[in-house]
């Protein structure tokens, strides 16, 4: 204002409007720069809410490839079993559900529903359903149910967005929501029909993670809070949440030990461990595991370090001199840590706290299941990784993930730390199981985004300094490099369709006709609405374990062993049951009270993973099972219920054009065998493709007699009362393992099985409801393991007890030619 | 004025005296007699139909006005449908007229027989004959024995009738021909004279018989055809004015006839199918009416993936294939849903009513439904509903919660037991509907808030049936309610 005032004196008219013209102009473009600069930002916001919202819709409608294809149906196994509670949970109520007994499955036994399952991912899908139900939308569960794991993939790109936001930038967390949202490797697990814990559980880990980085990184009481409850809603969707409760303590204490403690820490880390695990403890299923077992010591143990450096920095700052802290510091951490080992000692001794289970150590030693927990060992998706899977489902990630390892470390926080440790642990893991690629994924597309991100931000800024210093129009090479590096992540998109949809759909399998139409081989469902329709209500199923849960929700049923892996010497008896001969076979089945077996043949649609590859060639993980099947004679086989039954009449029917009837697709051989007689078993139902076929046991079943503990009379009970009044027993007057060992021994009065030996099980009932089976006396069956899949598996103590048989038995897969040929 | 009615009045009461005096007159059974019967029962299928000619004359001097049918209990109880018709005209122009036909009760009713009397259009006169032709339906009439089969023999059956007509009237003169599936007949009663030739078995002709005769005769035969029942069925329809019909029809099937014993050989059944498991079924043909979208054929556990829909502009035929061939005793159960344009079913009456108008009965090609049930749901916001059925049945009113109900929809639920395919008759369903409720559900939809407080008081019990499809994405295109 002055010079303005002033110029008018100097005389010149011109130099003061010209001035103060360009001082106007100098405002103006100041002022429109603003506006451009509220634009850009308002702009910004704009393209990132609707990626982000592109994205979800993307997550969402690329999981719908198998309801477009097909049609909107539960897929696979377990879902099954998930499906089949939901609707009960929906039907019966919350308190039913809780408590319900489940008497279909694994007959005689039976299974407490409510004790032995992870209720997240069914109380979810029951309160969308109520929700919708609320909203006048009159869905039906299925539909909920079928549509659940992609809804959740879709939040799940939201929490990987925030994630990335939270430890890197904001362009890393689109990166990181575009990523998860395609990536085979959660795509497989999260199709719709793919009803499994999973599907929720990957959302609810994230969630926590995301949670508690966010409240290290503010030292926030909300955050820590928020991430509890993250931690409570994993625990009761999924087993997994083992991995968090040793992930978070092992981070804590990485960053105790880099010096990285800090108020913040302290504050997330208590509120989140102690909270969590007041909340996991109201899960019936895990119960007082936080303070019982060896796998959550850890997060026990860093939590009292915690308390202790605390503590130590109190008394630090008390003292003042470093000579006498010193000394106290000696004084102490022999006094906690001789403490600590005598109480953890104590507590495993006097079995407070349980060993690892073998499930832990198998994950800490891959060669551990193959020799201790064969039947864990069997499930195809508990085999180590091969390097193709890691290929097929992380793609172009898999060389990413380095990249943004390096990136992480160049800018180390605690946040990144964070996600450098699940990554590197969770891609150790995923090394050794092929199902916990799954939880790496979320890690591998957090680092690989954070490789992305921060090239793209290098290579922009590279351009610009250049583009500023040359003054060329460059910038379009800047863009065009842009849009070449987004283009990146796009590419793996089209490559994934051929590995991850696929993930079994063991329902129905789609063929191509001789007309190029395409075929369902419906086989399964024929089989299973052939059971729920035309057999008495009570009867009884027996069958390979994998199709247990299928039976019981599509066959309405009962079966006597399923996929829940609850009881290893059930499962066994079936399997022998399976391979012995005829007559020996038929006792078992009677002895079960078995009305029905069904089979799985692919002899004729050259369907390769039947029952008779289950059993003879799986079970060969399983010898302990079959201990008396003398291999070495393979014309044997013949003569096993499980052959008999597959390949009954099969001799009649010409398969292939210009093949001898007989002829068996699946193993490219003719059967040996053409003219099966059966004595005790008859066809009751074989599907049109001869997938399925199933059988009627002969006679009438006779009344098993059971005794409660050894020595007392006989009693004409139901197995199902019996274990009911243990259970309830047990559960409300010992909350802690009890040492109450209810002998329930059955015998057969009727039949001497020589080979069973008379299979008493020392049953175990825990607070948990779990069962675990001890020792049986004398030189009895060897097949004393328990288990529980999802979670915990027996807490053997005594690894010996596991061991296969001595008498190994060479059941090589060579015994195909054998049969067909002998 | 008041004499006149006085008047009036003591000649309508005359006249129903009358018309009492006539009735009571006819219902002596000896009035009427019948001059010639001839009865051909067609027992080619598991609906036994017998088509009845009666030839009767007033041998009395009061004219008749009706004609009582007789009927053993044990038939009476299997009757799914009674029709009757007259004659009219000689020979070149003959021309029938439907007759009503009620069920009615007789004092001296022998061994709790039952009636049914055909009321003539014009009462006959002394001397005078007439010629009527009754049509009725027997189901469940045809008994398996053995009753369990294995699944290379064939279905044998038994049907029990009388050798003569069951009637409250003298007969003249009567033949009965039984048309058997097959030339294979195991056994059969002998009445004389009684001939079997061919698919054709002769009773008569038996002359003179007096009143309630009775000849009990038993036929063994052979038949195949499949005894598809219909245990239960459902069928829901609902409207919308947005230019649909939804159907969806719930079927308990069974397979009616002999067991199935034993073994089920899927080789055999392959293999030889003229030989082995004759009397099973595997498919069903369905008939739907034209222009049918979005057709579902489904059970509890998903898609059943055996059918065809064939559809012209006159029917649309779909074939399904249960899972399994049904054997004997087997059962299946499944849902069969379509949709159907509002235009060719609802219309307007000229009192400003609207009504629907839809054929009772299964759509399934010869089948017996044991119970049918039928939900006529109708939009939210219609009052007043009322059914035209053709037959007797069953009625009650009921409130189903869809998508977006605020009130809930008024469902009329017609039910029968005993169904035939011969029941496939159009009904009406009747009722008042203001058009302002059309916008309800849009504005629920627009109005989540508004929704959410108004459904709090309304969501009671609420069940919609699995496999609904969303009333949303329907064609809005359709006037409603125009008469087409």
């Amino acid at each position: 204002m002055a010079v303005t005032k002033t110029e008018p004196i100097n005389g010149s008219t011109n130099k003061p409007s010209s001035s103060s013209v360009s001082m106007k102009s100098d405002l103006m473009s100041t002022l429109s720069l603003k506006s451009l600069k509220l634009k850009t930002k308002q702009q910004e916001l704009l393209i990132r809410v609707s990626i982000l919202c592109l994205v979800y819709v993307l997550a969402f409608i690329t999981r719908l490839f198998s309801v477009l294809r097909y049609e909107s149906m539960i897929h696979e196994f377990d879902p099954y079993f998930n499906y089949r509670t939901t609707l009960f949970l929906t039907e019966k109520g919350f308190y039913e559900f809780w408590n319900w007994f489940d008497s279909e499955s694994w007959y005689p036994l039976g299974r407490i529903i409510g004790g032995t399952l992870y209720p997240g991912l069914m109380v979810t899908a029951a309160i969308m359903y109520w929700g919708l139900r609320f909203l006048r939308f009159a869905v039906h569960i299925r539909e909920v149910c079928v549509l659940t794991a992609p809804f959740f993939a879709s939040n799940t790109t939201l929490v990987a967005y925030f994630f990335g936001k939270e430890i890197w930038d904001t362009g890393a967390g689109l990166v990181a929501a575009v990523l998860i949202a395609i990536c085979p490797g959660y795509i497989s697990r999260s199709v719709a029909g793919s009803y499994d814990n999973e599907g929720v559980a990957i959302f609810a880990l994230l969630l926590t993670f995301y949670l508690f980085v966010k409240a290290v990184n503010t030292g926030s009481l909300a955050w820590g809070l928020g991430s509890a409850l993250g931690y409570f809603y994993m625990v009761s969707a999924w087993g997994g949440y083992v991995f968090i409760i040793n992930l978070i303590p092992l981070y804590v204490l990485v960053l105790l030990i880099t010096g990285r403690y800090s108020m913040r820490l302290y504050v997330a880390y208590n509120s989140m461990y102690v909270l969590g695990m007041l909340l996991a403890m109201q899960i019936r299923f895990v119960g007082f595991q936080h303070v019982q077992s060896g796998e959550h010591m850890a997060a026990m143990g860093v939590f009292f370090l915690m308390q202790g450096f605390y503590f130590l920095g109190w008394v630090k700052h008390l003292l003042g001199d470093k000579k006498k802290f010193e000394a106290l510091l000696r004084i102490i951490v022999t006094c906690a840590v001789g403490v600590g080992a005598i109480a953890l000692g104590v507590g495993t001794a006097s079995g407070y706290i349980s060993p690892w289970t073998g499930r832990f150590y198998s994950l800490l030693d891959p060669t551990y299941a193959k020799d201790h927990i064969p039947i864990i060992a069997s499930v195809s998706e508990h085999q180590p990784t091969a390097w193709s899977s890691f290929m097929f489902d992380f793609h172009i990630l898999l060389f990413l993930f380095p990249a943004g390892l390096y990136f992480c470390f160049k800018r180390l926080s605690d946040a990144t730390i964070f996600i450098v440790m699940y990554g590197l642990t969770s891609m150790y893991f995923a090394g050794v199981m092929v199902r916990l690629i799954l939880v790496a994924t979320p890690a591998v597309c957090l680092i690989s985004a954070i490789a992305v991100s921060a090239t793209i931000k290098n290579l922009t800024t590279l351009l610009r300094t250049k583009s500023k210093v040359s003054q060329t129009g460059t910038t379009k090479g800047a863009s065009g490099g842009k849009g070449s590096s987004k283009a990146l992540p796009d590419q793996s998109q089209p490559f994934q369709r051929n590995g991850s949809y696929c993930i079994a759909f063991r329902c129905f399998l789609p063929a191509q006709g001789a007309h190029g139409n395409r075929v369902i081989f419906d086989d399964y469902r024929e089989a299973y609405y052939w059971l729920r329709q035309n057999t008495p209500a009570d009867a009884k199923v027996m069958s390979w374990w994998d199709y247990g849960y299928q039976i019981t929700a599509m066959g309405n049923r009962t079966v006597i062993v399923d996929n829940n892996t609850w009881n290893n010497t059930h499962i066994a008896t079936v399997g022998r049951a399976m391979s012995s001969y005829e007559d020996e076979a038929y006792e078992i089945m009677r002895s079960l009270d078995v009305n029905y077996v069904l089979v799985v043949f692919g002899g004729v649609t050259g369907y390769s993973s039947d029952d008779i590859k289950q059993v003879f060639v799986d079970g060969e993980n399983w010898r302990w099972s079959i201990p008396f099947l003398p291999i070495e004679t393979a014309k044997i086989v013949r003569f096993l219920v499980e052959y008999k039954l597959s390949y009954y009449r099969f001799g009649e029917l010409v398969t292939e054009y210009g093949k001898p009837p007989g002829y068996d697709r699946a193993r490219g051989v003719e059967i040996g065998n053409k003219d099966i007689k059966l004595e005790h078993l008859e066809e009751a139902f074989t599907t049109s493709n001869w997938i399925v076929r199933i059988y009627k046991i002969g006679g009438v079943s006779i009344a098993l007699i059971y005794c409660l503990d050894q020595g007392s009379d006989f009693r004409n009970v139901q197995w199902i009362h019996v274990l009911d009044f243990v259970s309830s027993d047990n559960l409300s007057s010992h909350p802690t393992p009890p040492p109450s060992h209810t002998n329930t021994c059955f015998q057969q009065q009727k039949f001497k099985l020589d080979h069973i030996q008379q299979s008493c099980s020392n049953s175990t009932i825990t607070a948990e409801g779990n069962k675990y089976y001890g020792e049986c006396h004398e030189k009895s069956i060897r097949f004393l393991k328990p288990a529980n899949k999802e979670a915990s598996l027996g807490r053997e103590t005594d690894s010996e007890r596991w061991a296969p048989p001595p008498q190994g038995y060479a059941l090589g897969c060579f015994w195909w030619a054998e049969i067909a040929f002998v | 004025m008041a004499r006149s009615i006085s008047m009036e009045a003591a000649g309508l009461t005359l006249a129903f005296l009358i018309l009492i005096l006539t009735i009571s007159a006819a219902s002596s059974t000896n009035q009427i007699q019948i001059l010639n019967a001839e009865r051909r029962i067609d027992l080619s299928s598991h609906i036994v139909k017998v088509f009845l000619t009666l030839k009767v004359e007033n041998v009395m001097t009061a004219p008749a006005s009706e004609i009582v049918l007789a009927f053993p209990p044990a038939q009476a109880d299997h009757l799914a449908l009674v029709k009757a018709q007259a004659a009219i005209g000689k020979k070149k122009k003959k021309s029938y007229v439907h007759l009503d036909v009620n069920p009615t009760e007789l004092p001296d009713a022998p061994n709790g027989t039952k009636y049914f009397s055909i009321s003539l259009l014009n009462p006959l006169s002394s001397g005078e004959t007439a010629t009527l032709e009754v049509l009725y339906i027997l189901t469940h009439s045809l008994k398996p024995f053995p009753a369990e089969i294995s699944q290379s023999e064939s279905q044998l059956v038994y049907f029990r009738d009388s050798a003569l007509i069951l009637s409250p009237y003298h007969v003249k003169q009567q033949t009965t021909f039984l048309k058997t599936p097959s030339t294979k007949v195991e056994s059969f009663t002998r009445v004389e004279p009684t001939k079997f030739a061919g698919r054709e078995l002769k009773y008569g002709p038996y002359e003179d018989r007096p009143p309630y005769s009775f000849s009990p005769v038993t036929v063994h035969l052979e038949n195949n055809s499949p005894f598809a029942v219909v245990e239960e069925l459902l069928r829901e329809v609902e409207i919308s004015h947005w230019g649909n019909i939804q159907i969806t029809e719930h079927y308990k099937l069974v397979h009616a006839g002999a067991r199935h014993k034993g073994v089920f050989s899927r080789v055999e059944y392959q293999s030889r199918p003229s030989f082995s498991g004759t009397s099973s079924f595997k498919h069903l043909l369905a008939s739907l009416p034209p222009r049918v979208h979005s057709v579902y054929y489904r059970d509890d556990i998903g898609n059943i993936s055996s059918s065809h829909l064939r559809s012209d502009y006159r029917k649309s035929e779909l074939e399904i294939e249960p899972r399994y061939p049904l054997f004997g005793g087997w059962k299946a159960t499944f849902v069969i849903g379509y949709g159907l344009p509002l235009e060719d079913f609802l219309f307007e009456s000229p009192d400003g009513k609207r009504y629907l108008n839809f054929s009772f009965g299964c759509p399934l090609a010869e089948t017996v439904v044991d119970k049918l049930t039928i939900k006529v749901v109708l939009p939210e916001g219609s009052k007043d509903p009322s059914a035209a059925v053709p037959f007797p049945v069953e009625q009650h009113l009921e409130t189903k919660y869809s998508y977006l109900d605020v009130v809930g929809r008024t469902v009329l639920v017609l039910e029968k037991k005993n169904v035939v395919p011969e029941h496939i008759t159009p009904f009406q369903v009747y009722y008042t509907f203001k058009p302002i409720f059309m916008l309800a559900e849009p504005l629920m939809l627009a109005s989540k808030g508004l929704m959410m407080q108004l459904s709090s008081d309304g969501s009671g019990s609420h069940d919609p049936l699995p496999g609904q499809p969303s009333m949303l994405s329907l064609n809005s295109s359709a006037c409603p309610c125009s008469p087409n």
